[in-house]
């Protein structure tokens, strides 16, 4: 992370306004503009036919936050608090109009002079201004909105013109908050660009469809493809709920990802199925167990021989390094202390909007199953099986108590692998 | 011939639960039997007889053949090398349930190679002489076992439906009641496959046997029971 150092002097408004005067090629500039700016604007008017009156009206008021953004960047110091308070009112549009006039009139990026301007924490709370960070749409929670943040902050200059561009591009909350969390899952700012010209004019149906998955119409997501590939199809969910990119690939690969062939893993899925398979009998290296790995057998296969499970901490951490995530493996007695020590667990996970893989079994078969807690509303938790590739939803109580009623058998919660930040 | 010599001279090594032995282990076959003992330990099913429980491994059947297999002619042990074999494979038979009386190891055994497993792993099927007489009472006695586990799991989930929703303690003892007697059931299946497959290898012509047989795996398919989808060691 680069850090600015900056020579602070006390400065009164007179002051900065004398130290702007003595700066003539400055306040120049900033008489210049306007006009510039208003033969654009009246050049939009014949353009899209709008109202003159008010176009001249929303152009002026562009043109004059421009000048005093500029002139709180001018001259010695820069005036943080008034950056501040021209951008905090402002709506999504203005700000975009802001940025448009200020690229217009002085040929230069608003965002860029910003950074070159202000401490990383002050640029941190200028880009919430000027970004709108989506905290309420519940495509990202918290962490991601953090990892966001200092991804934003660490993009060369014409990086973050280009992502501020795309996040001007996208004419809806969620679709912008999808860029965020594709930033956060760290994907280049190239990678987003395709990704925003894939996003931009699809529905709110078709985001909700192949941005994640599970979750999808219908409840429907992600399938085991082999019988004992549940720990591997988790870390692919967990994958997809982190990263919108690398969720819409899996969907243009494996376009019936909740569907599977019983009897032929390579069937249906070929490439989601490679995946699990290669992750299933890897060598396991996470603190759940000793060294291990899993075997892969068609879901119809009754010879409990030739199948074996895995544990997959260390998968889920693998990507942890771009992700910003660690997972922490928790393995209980499954009884009724445990179980309170579990949920606990889970709500740490999803209240900084991470999905948490648990593990459910019932008192004859411990640590049976892999499946992942997505989201929480009131006391009903959204729990996705790939077993049956769709998601279910339980009781607090129901986990609390090792009552679970979604998952055949399985009624108890003997793990889990709690996500925090890295 | 020892079996650790056999080991070191073919470059065989043998998988069991979540070990493997080979020519570098140290008392491969005393290694084998504690894992054994281990696997067997997390299969045992209360109120279900060991000798009934097909997820149970026979420690003597294992031993006898374990013991045998150094003494197999060169010609035979040949194949084997630089393989991994399975031995849990219920094919191989040294499950509990596999109608082998420990005295016709003596005897001798021949082994065919029936599969592989991700290209390193070899799957056998043992020839030795099943016993008619203990395969018929064996399925005999599961039947019974099965059809009064049958009739549990169908109180049980009666049971449950009448069960207050918000009464948990009470709720959570049933489950894992069911649990226990769905597993039960999944195992006993498994033990009536295995001794009908074993009747009808006798006398692959005698259509009681095949009748018996189909009979048992579509039971063990209807009864097979989770952990299906994990389980994780």
């Amino acid at each position: 992370m680069h850090h600015k150092v900056k020579v602070r002097t006390p400065q009164s408004a007179q002051s900065r306004a004398a130290a702007a005067r003595q700066s003539p090629v400055k306040a120049g500039q900033a008489m210049r503009p306007p006009a510039l700016q208003l033969r654009a604007s009246s050049q939009a008017i014949q353009r899209t036919g709008g109202d003159p009156g008010k176009e001249l009206i929303k152009a002026l008021g562009a043109a004059t936050r421009a000048v005093k953004l500029r002139d709180a960047m001018s001259g010695l110091g820069t005036d943080e608090q008034a950056i501040f308070d021209i951008l905090r009112p402002l709506t999504r549009s203005q700000v975009k109009q802001t940025k448009k006039a200020y690229l217009s009139m002085y040929g230069k990026s608003l965002i860029r002079d910003l950074r070159d301007e202000l401490t990383d924490g002050e640029l941190t709370k200028a880009l919430k201004d000027m970004f709108y960070w989506p905290y309420e749409h519940g495509v990202l929670g918290s962490h991601q909105l953090g990892i966001a943040r200092q991804k934003l902050l660490k993009l060369a200059g014409y990086e973050l013109d280009t992502f501020s561009t795309l996040v001007d591009l996208m004419r809806s909350s969620s679709k912008r908050a999808y860029l965020y969390k594709a930033l956060a899952a760290g994907n280049s700012v190239f990678a987003i660009i395709v990704f925003a010209y894939r996003i931009k004019d699809k529905s709110p149906t078709w985001i909700n469809n192949h941005l994640r998955l599970t979750n999808n119409a219908g409840g429907a997501g992600i399938k085991q493809q082999w019988q004992m590939s549940c720990g591997p199809t988790t870390t692919q969910a967990v994958q997809g709920e982190l990263d919108p990119i690398y969720a819409l690939d899996m969907h243009d690969k494996n376009p019936q990802l909740s569907q599977v062939d019983n009897s032929d893993g390579t069937k249906t899925n070929p490439d989601m199925a490679g995946d699990q398979k290669s992750m299933l009998e890897s060598s396991y290296s996470g603190s759940a167990h000793g060294t291990h790995a899993g075997k892969a057998a068609p879901r119809n296969n009754t010879n409990k021989a030739l199948i074996k499970g895995r544990w997959v901490d260390d998968l889920l951490n693998k990507k942890g390094t771009t992700t910003g995530v660690k997972y922490t493996h928790h393995g209980y007695a499954a009884s009724l202390t445990t179980f309170t020590d579990a949920v606990s667990e889970i709500d740490s996970g999803l209240e900084i909007g991470l999905p948490v893989p648990i593990v459910i079994g019932s008192a004859a078969a411990p640590n049976a199953h892999y499946v992942l807690v997505t989201r929480k509303s009131g006391d009903t938790y959204t729990i996705h099986d790939p077993g049956a590739g769709k998601a279910f939803q339980e009781k607090r109580d129901a986990l609390l108590n090792g009552t679970l009623s979604k998952f055949g058998s399985y009624n108890r919660i003997w793990a889990v692998e709690t996500p925090s930040a890295r | 011939m020892t079996l650790k010599t056999c080991l070191h001279q073919y470059q065989i090594h043998f998988e069991l639960g979540n070990i493997k032995v080979g020519p570098e282990t140290d008392a491969p076959l005393e290694k084998l039997l504690q894992e054994l003992d281990r696997l067997n330990e997390s299969a045992r099913l209360p109120g279900l007889a060991d000798r009934l429980n097909a997820n149970m491994i026979d420690k003597d059947k294992c031993e006898a053949f374990l013991s045998f297999f150094p003494h197999l002619p060169s010609e035979d042990l040949a194949p084997f090398r630089q393989t991994s074999i399975l031995l849990e494979d219920e094919e191989l038979g040294l499950s509990m349930v596999e109608p082998i009386l420990p005295a016709q190891f003596q005897a001798g055994y021949t082994v065919e190679i029936t599969g592989w497993m991700y290209d390193t792993i070899m799957l056998l099927r043992l020839h030795i002489a099943r016993d008619e007489q203990l395969a018929t009472s064996t399925i005999l006695e599961v039947k019974q076992a099965l059809a009064k586990a049958e009739k549990e799991v169908q109180r049980l989930e009666e049971l449950k439906e009448r069960i207050a929703a918000d009464d948990y303690q009470a709720l959570r003892k049933l489950l894992d009641e069911i649990s226990f007697v769905k597993a039960t059931r999944s195992a006993l299946s498994a033990a009536w496959l295995r001794n009908a497959k074993a009747l009808l290898g006798l006398d692959p012509q005698n259509e009681s046997y095949q009748t018996e047989l189909r009979e048992a795996e579509h039971t063990h398919r209807s009864y097979f029971e989770q952990p299906s989808m994990g389980g994780m060691p």
